[in-house]
């Protein structure tokens, strides 16, 4: 991402909590960030879209076309020391040990798997593309090894991490080592504090860096598209145009923006093995409620637009966290639930099968992009080596660059 | 009633009914005056109210003063809003929430000249948006004060707001600010927690205090509901409210906020003396009760050893002895033992008069009744001592002719004496078959050839008590009577027996004794029973006297009805019993 060579990056500032637990399936971009620099998954996609070896040394695909034939390197090792053999792999995707029975979250993306040798693994994809092993390298495949009594579970990277309610920091095995700062209530803060690198998409952050002549901004990929969920709605209805959404992204959304552009990743799944949308509860009337991730800027200021433009359907907007929301979205009884979705997923199918079923009453086809947003990376200057990957997480080159 | 009672009564009137009568008074002026008190307050604070809003109002205006010459020099603004450089758009729409929070506002909106918001700071994607006639009604908000329902993006809410126009480059604007009315506004408004300021409009009310949601649903009626339930000193200032709903034309309504003191202290204080009052006269009550008590023992207990005293007071039973005392009881027992002494002073003199009269009629009855029995006897041995001196050859044979009225005259003298025998003699009680009595009787009687005697005896007669001797004597005597007053002529004694009911007390037997003798005159009917009065020749006059003692001894009556010339008839009604039951 920034060519020059430069110092490394040592202290990167987060703009979320990191919680160990969810390791290694980041749940917000400050664990993405953070994970990514741990755990690995079998191959790996660069900012060209390309598959690239991850842990695995090798693929192919079978003889009978419908098998990927996975190798792993002899000298791969967790953490610890220990070897990342097939039966390792097989022991941490299956919750039988040995195949049989697939992780949940596993099993959405792998129909099967079969230990060929102590280094060869037979992976048998949901949807499987016959160019490449691309949903081997979502991140609910990334290993790690979940040990007893350590909050951290460990990764293929040769690094260990430690923690505390201040910081996360990992340290290779060469020494070097990669401070995470937890978030403060200003991220300006933090550019005051020498930080290397501040992800972010908070305006007074992004123009306070550009009043400060060590930093620069880079803009990242446009990663999320912001959509409106709506319960009843038809699939005739008239969709936002261009303009209105150009709109949106002007005048409704603070920092970086744009209008959603297509083709969207939801929209012609017909081979997607997915529910038929749950029919609505007899007597359902709106609360006229606008819910959102109260976490998320962007959807907040689209949801008040919404309510903005048209208190006679959305009422009033309503910012939701964790189970509340989950559970809002889940009855469908609201208005509307502005969301955020990746914008260009692994595996469509996968992603459209997660999303249906936290809304299960959702018809995929009446999903209303609304704008496209990115972050920036606030870089110190003469710091380099960021690595944007083609699932949109970063990489912070140093941690397997030891290996 | 009892005297106790009564006086216990009377303590309770002159002690509670007092009590009652100022705790009523008290109460009632104390609840008047302090109601006035709190109204006046009130008042007071409404006025207070009237002036912190005005005060509220015009800093309103100064800060949007200030906010005006700002931005009248803010050329990121200019460019913004005057000449649409859009790279200064983000500027704009933010501009307001930035000055709201600097100036300390809650609510503040920029307008331009088409009345359309391009810049909130209460909710910034607002922005766009025509508020119709906003500005021209606030500024005919009289005193400036006025309400306006402003909205957030997620909540309705309340604002003093003032608008002020402004121009640039040629251009018109407007800002219009306010600060949220909630309940925390109206608490400093109420200053004091005591007082309960509420805000009522159509469509809800904002209060100091939480009401139950059942009482917030009608907004309307809320006060009134409260005001019913929790009497209240009231006081109100109208105030226009500006509702701008959304797609709805623009309304200014009353708003009514409402000062209420609750009586809340007042009530306490009245339930503080209440409490107070039920303590008195529950104290006062009972220390009445212990008086009352006290007194009417020291009252009725002589009075009642008095009655007891009193009530066996008899001329047998004069022996009584009554306490003197010094208080008005004691001097009434005195005058009562005073009485009892002379009282038996005097029945003692009676009864000595009436034995020494008894006495003297008995003596002088028996000496005529010896003498009766004598004379014959002393003429018959006058006449036996002559013959003797005489005609000593005459004197067996004139004994054997006056030897009947010797015998006569003994025989009379036994009876007489038998007869003052009985006088005295101490009855008998046992059950007594009276049908059986009245057969022996009669069938004595029917030696006298002359009589004819007619029983009608009652089947399955009740016994009585009493001594069967005395039954005898009473039926002897009065049969003897019936058979004497024939004088020897042809003539029928008729007994019967019946029961009657009495008209009080038990069932009687009553035995009629009928003659048709020569019967008697009213007047001699009235003497009969007395002693020693007779009718007949040679007659001791104590038959009927002894019958009328023996009757009374056994609780019987005596009547007696007689036509001279047609008979008499003699009534004994005799009380039923036995001795089983008695």
């Amino acid at each position: 991402m920034i060519e020059e060579p430069g110092l490394p990056i040592t202290t990167v500032a987060l703009g979320e909590p990191v919680n160990p637990a969810n390791a290694p399936r980041p749940s917000n971009d400050s664990e993405r960030l953070v994970f990514r620099q741990l755990y690995e998954t079998l191959v790996r996609i660069d900012c060209m879209g390309r598959v690239v070896p991850g842990l695995a040394s090798s693929w192919r695909r079978s003889i009978d076309g419908q098998t990927w034939i996975v190798t792993l390197p002899p000298g791969a090792r967790f953490s610890d020391g220990s070897p990342v053999a097939a039966s390792a792999v097989l022991a941490l995707w299956s919750r039988d040990g040995v195949g049989g029975d697939l992780q949940p979250h596993v099993n959405r993306l792998v129909q099967s798997i079969i230990s060929v040798d102590d280094d060869t693994l037979a992976i048998l994809l949901r949807n499987p593309r016959v160019d490449a092993p691309y949903a081997l390298a979502h991140t609910d495949l990334a290993l790690a090894k979940p040990v007893s009594g350590a909050a951290w579970p460990l990764g293929t990277r040769s690094a260990h991490v430690t923690s505390d309610r201040a910081s996360t920091t990992i340290t290779t095995a060469a020494g070097t080592s990669i401070r995470f700062l937890a978030p403060r209530g200003d991220p300006r803060d933090l550019l005051d504090e020498s930080v290397d690198l501040l992800i972010t998409r908070d305006r007074a952050a992004l123009d306070y860096a550009a009043t400060l002549p060590p930093f620069q901004s880079v803009p990242l990929a446009w990663q999320r598209t912001q959509v409106l969920l709506t319960p009843g709605r038809a699939r005739t209805s008239p969709s936002l145009s261009e303009e209105a959404r150009q709109t949106l992204a002007r005048d409704a959304v603070r920092g970086e923006a744009r209008n959603a552009v297509g083709p969207f990743w939801w929209q012609g799944q017909s081979d997607c093995e997915i529910a038929p949308p749950r029919a609505s509860e007899l007597g359902w009337r709106s609360s006229g409620r606008v819910v959102y991730d109260a976490t998320d800027g962007a959807a907040r200021d689209l949801a008040e637009r919404l309510v903005g433009l048209d208190r006679r359907i959305y009422q009033r907007a309503t910012g939701l966290t964790g189970e509340a929301l989950a559970l809002a979205r889940r009855r469908g009884g609201d208005a509307g639930y502005v969301m955020s979705f990746d914008g260009h997923p692994l595996d469509p199918c996968r992603e459209l099968q997660v999303v249906m079923e936290r809304t299960p009453w959702l018809d995929p086809e009446t999903i209303v992009p609304l704008v496209d947003i990115r972050m920036r990376a606030i870089v110190r200057r003469g710091h380099s080596g960021i690595v944007s990957e083609g699932d949109g997480g970063l990489r912070i080159a140093g941690a397997d660059d030891q290996r | 009633m009892s005297l106790r009672t009564r006086l216990l009564l009377a303590f309770a009137v002159v002690v509670l009914i007092p009590i009652a009568l100022l705790a009523f008074g008290l109460r009632q002026e104390m609840t008047r005056r302090l109601t006035d008190e709190y109204q006046l307050r009130v008042n007071s604070v409404v006025g207070v109210i009237r002036e912190d809003l005005s005060r509220e109002s015009a800093g309103i205006d100064d800060r949007l003063m200030s906010l005006e010459s700002a931005l009248v020099n803010d050329n990121r603004f200019r460019l913004a809003a005057v000449a649409g450089v859009e790279s200064e758009r983000e500027y704009l729409l933010d501009y307001a929430g930035t000055a709201m929070r600097l100036t300390g506002l809650s609510m503040l909106q920029i307008e331009d000249g088409d009345e359309r918001i391009i810049s909130s700071g209460h909710f910034r994607n607002e922005h766009g948006r025509v508020e119709s006639r906003l500005t021209t009604a606030l500024a005919n908000a009289r005193g400036g004060v006025a309400l306006v329902t402003a909205r957030s993006a997620d909540r309705e809410f309340l604002a003093l707001a003032r608008a002020r126009p402004f121009a640039i480059g040629g251009r018109t604007f407007t800002l219009i600010g306010g600060i949220v009315v909630d309940e925390g506004f109206l608490a400093r408004l109420a200053r004091d927690r005591a007082i309960v300021v509420s805000l009522i409009y159509p469509g809800g009310e904002v209060s100091t205090v939480r009401l139950p949601s059942t009482v917030r649903l009608k907004p309307d009626t809320t006060a009134t509901t409260r005001e019913t339930m929790n009497p209240a000193a009231v006081g109100e200032l109208q105030l226009p409210l500006i509702k701008t709903d959304a797609g709805a034309p623009l309304e200014v309504v009353e708003a009514r906020l409402q000062v209420t003191q609750p009586l809340t202290p007042l009530r306490a204080l009245v339930r503080s003396a209440d409490s107070w009052f039920l303590f008195t006269a529950a104290g006062a009550g009972v220390v009445a009760l212990v008086l009352a008590v006290w007194v009417s023992s020291r009252i009725s207990r002589p009075l009642a050893t008095l009655a007891e005293k009193t009530a066996v007071l008899d001329l047998d039973r004069l022996d009584v002895q009554f306490d003197a005392g010094t208080d008005e009881v004691g001097r009434l027992s005195r005058l009562l033992g005073d009485l009892a002494s002379r009282l038996r002073s005097s029945t003692a003199r009676v009864r000595e008069a009436e034995r020494r009269a008894t006495v003297g009629d008995l003596a002088r009855q028996i000496n005529h009744d010896i003498k009766n029995g004598l004379i014959p006897l002393r003429n018959v041995m006058r006449h036996l001592a002559q013959v003797e001196r005489d005609e000593p050859a005459a004197l067996p044979s004139v004994f054997a002719e006056r030897r009947q009225t010797v015998d006569s005259s003994i025989a009379y003298l036994e009876t007489l004496a038998t007869s003052y025998q009985r006088l005295s003699r101490p009855p008998d009680r046992r059950d007594c078959d009276l049908n059986a009595l009245v057969t022996d009787v009669v069938r004595a009687m029917q030696a006298h050839e002359h009589v004819e005697c007619v029983t009608r005896l009652a089947a399955n007669l009740p016994r009585v008590v009493g001594d069967p001797i005395a039954f005898r004597r009473i039926l002897e005597n009065v049969m003897s009577n019936a058979v004497d007053s024939l004088e020897s002529k042809p003539g029928r004694v008729t007994v019967s027996t019946e029961v009657v009911e009495p008209v009080a007390g038990a069932s009687a037997i009553r035995v009629v004794v009928a003659d048709t003798g020569r019967g008697m005159s009213a007047e001699e009917t009235g003497k009969i029973f007395n002693d020693f009065y007779t009718t007949k020749e040679g007659g001791t006059g104590l038959g009927l006297s002894i019958v009328r003692r023996l009757v009374m001894d056994l609780q019987g009556t005596l009547g007696v009805e007689s036509t001279p010339g047609k008979g008499t008839r003699i009534t004994i009604d005799v009380p039923t019993g036995s001795m089983k039951r008695t």
